[in-house]
Parts: structure tokens; C-alpha cells; sequence
């Protein structure tokens, strides 16, 4: 599953942490610093292991910990509609 | 119009802006999102818009821009920026004025961030409402 920001979000950052409003149902998403490192890394689509990995190179934690904790951010974003996901073929 | 007329007439437009913005600010909490950002978009009530002379459209735009600047400076209970500016909005979409509104994201100084909507003239980018205090929040979106 290749993850992907979608393109009508409006996004900015503020203080190093973004900002996310969803123009489709006016939601506004406050994100983390970690959740903002997630949002920039998802410039370009990468899939969850990609993402995990990357993670694992900026921040001290262990595998598992690491892929639960991102799969969680990445279904509740999914469910927000701010991320889009597409099925590779 | 006369002197003596115009006290009257602007307390009378100040009363009317009032009892629009608690309307619209009720509408917000009642209305869901996904419905209020469709009304903000495509703006229905364009089809009433007033054709007037540019000589009453300029005294109409500046009796609105008195009454949102004394409502955004004396507003209480029952009343937001977004009310404010959306209720603003549709009074000048009905003289025929250009307006645009910004949704943007505020950060208080305590840390705390607040979604904050203002309304501004796209050609002149004056504000109608307040906007946002610089290096204190980001403009996420306008339309």
C-alpha cells in the first residue's frame, strides 16, 4: 500500500509543527512534531516500511514499537482523509 | 442623507448586523462542516445580489465596513470570527463587493492554536476583519 498526502489538504507549518485543514468536511488537524516529521516525509509516496525505516533513522526506537505506533497515525489519517493510500498492483 | 439621520440609521444597521451574526453563528454549530463549507464556496445567496450605482455601492461598502469593524471590536457572547466573517461575507456579496475568506491557524501566546477566519478585499488585500498578528499563526486556505 503506497501512502500519499492528499492534494487537498491545505497544510502549513507553524513553529515546526504542521498545521493540516481538510477543505472537504472543514476539519483542522493539529499535528506533533513526530506527526509533522511524518507529514514531510510523505512529500513524495512511500509505502509504511519505507516510512518505518526512515523513522527509525531520525528517532531512537525499537522495530516494533516503531511500526505500530506509525500504523496507528497512518489509519487514523486515512480515516481523517488527510492521507490517501493506493493499492499496488 | 441629513445629519440627524444618520446616528439612527447606523445604530439600526449595527442592531441588524448583531442579530444576522448570532443567526450565522447558530447556523455554524447546528450545520455540519462538510454543509457550511459548500454554503461558503458557492455562496447561494448571490442570486440576490443588488445591482446598485457605484456611488450607492461605495456608501453601502463603507456602512459595512463600520459595522464589522465595531462588531469585531465589541463582540461578546455568541459570536466568532468565523460568524462574523461569514455573516460579513454575505452582506457584501449582496452590494456586489469583492471579498475573499481566509481560514487560517492562530497560536496564542500561551502555546495554545485556534483556528481563526478573517475576510479581506482580494484586489486592495485590506482586511474587513482582523486578521492575523504576525509571526503568531499561518493562513492555511482562502477562497
Amino acid at each position: 500500500m503506497i501512502l500519499s498526502r492528499n492534494p487537498d489538504i491545505c497544510a502549513a507549518e507553524l513553529d515546526g509543527e504542521v498545521c493540516l485543514f481538510n477543505p472537504e468536511s472543514a476539519e483542522y488537524l493539529n499535528l506533533n512534531t513526530t506527526g509533522s516529521w511524518i507529514w514531510n516525509l510523505l512529500e513524495a509516496p512511500i509505502d509504511l516500511d519505507g516510512l518505518v525505516q526512515a523513522l527509525q533513522e531520525r528517532f531512537e526506537v525499537d522495530p516494533a514499537t516503531c511500526r505500530l505506533e506509525t500504523q496507528r497515525f497512518v489509519d487514523q489519517a486515512l480515516q481523517k482523509g488527510m492521507l490517501a493510500a493506493t493499492q499496488m498492483t | 442623507m441629513t445629519p440627524w439621520l444618520r446616528w439612527p440609521a447606523k445604530v439600526l444597521a449595527y442592531a441588524f448586523f448583531v442579530g444576522l451574526d448570532h443567526t450565522t453563528w447558530i447556523l455554524i454549530r447546528v450545520l455540519p462542516g462538510r454543509t457550511l463549507m459548500g454554503l461558503a464556496r458557492r455562496r447561494p445567496w448571490c442570486c440576490l445580489r443588488l445591482r446598485l450605482g457605484s456611488s450607492s455601492q461605495l456608501r453601502w461598502r463603507r456602512l459595512i465596513s463600520w459595522v464589522l469593524r465595531v462588531r469585531c471590536r465589541r463582540a461578546g457572547w455568541g459570536s466568532t470570527c468565523l460568524s462574523r466573517s461569514l455573516s460579513g461575507r454575505v452582506l457584501l456579496d449582496l452590494i456586489g463587493v469583492a471579498n475573499e475568506l481566509h481560514l487560517g491557524m492562530s497560536r496564542f501566546s500561551d502555546g495554545r492554536r485556534v483556528p481563526h477566519a478573517w475576510l479581506s478585499d482580494p484586489v486592495t488585500q485590506r482586511l474587513f476583519t482582523p486578521g492575523l498578528t504576525p509571526g503568531a499563526g499561518v493562513p492555511l486556505t482562502q477562497f
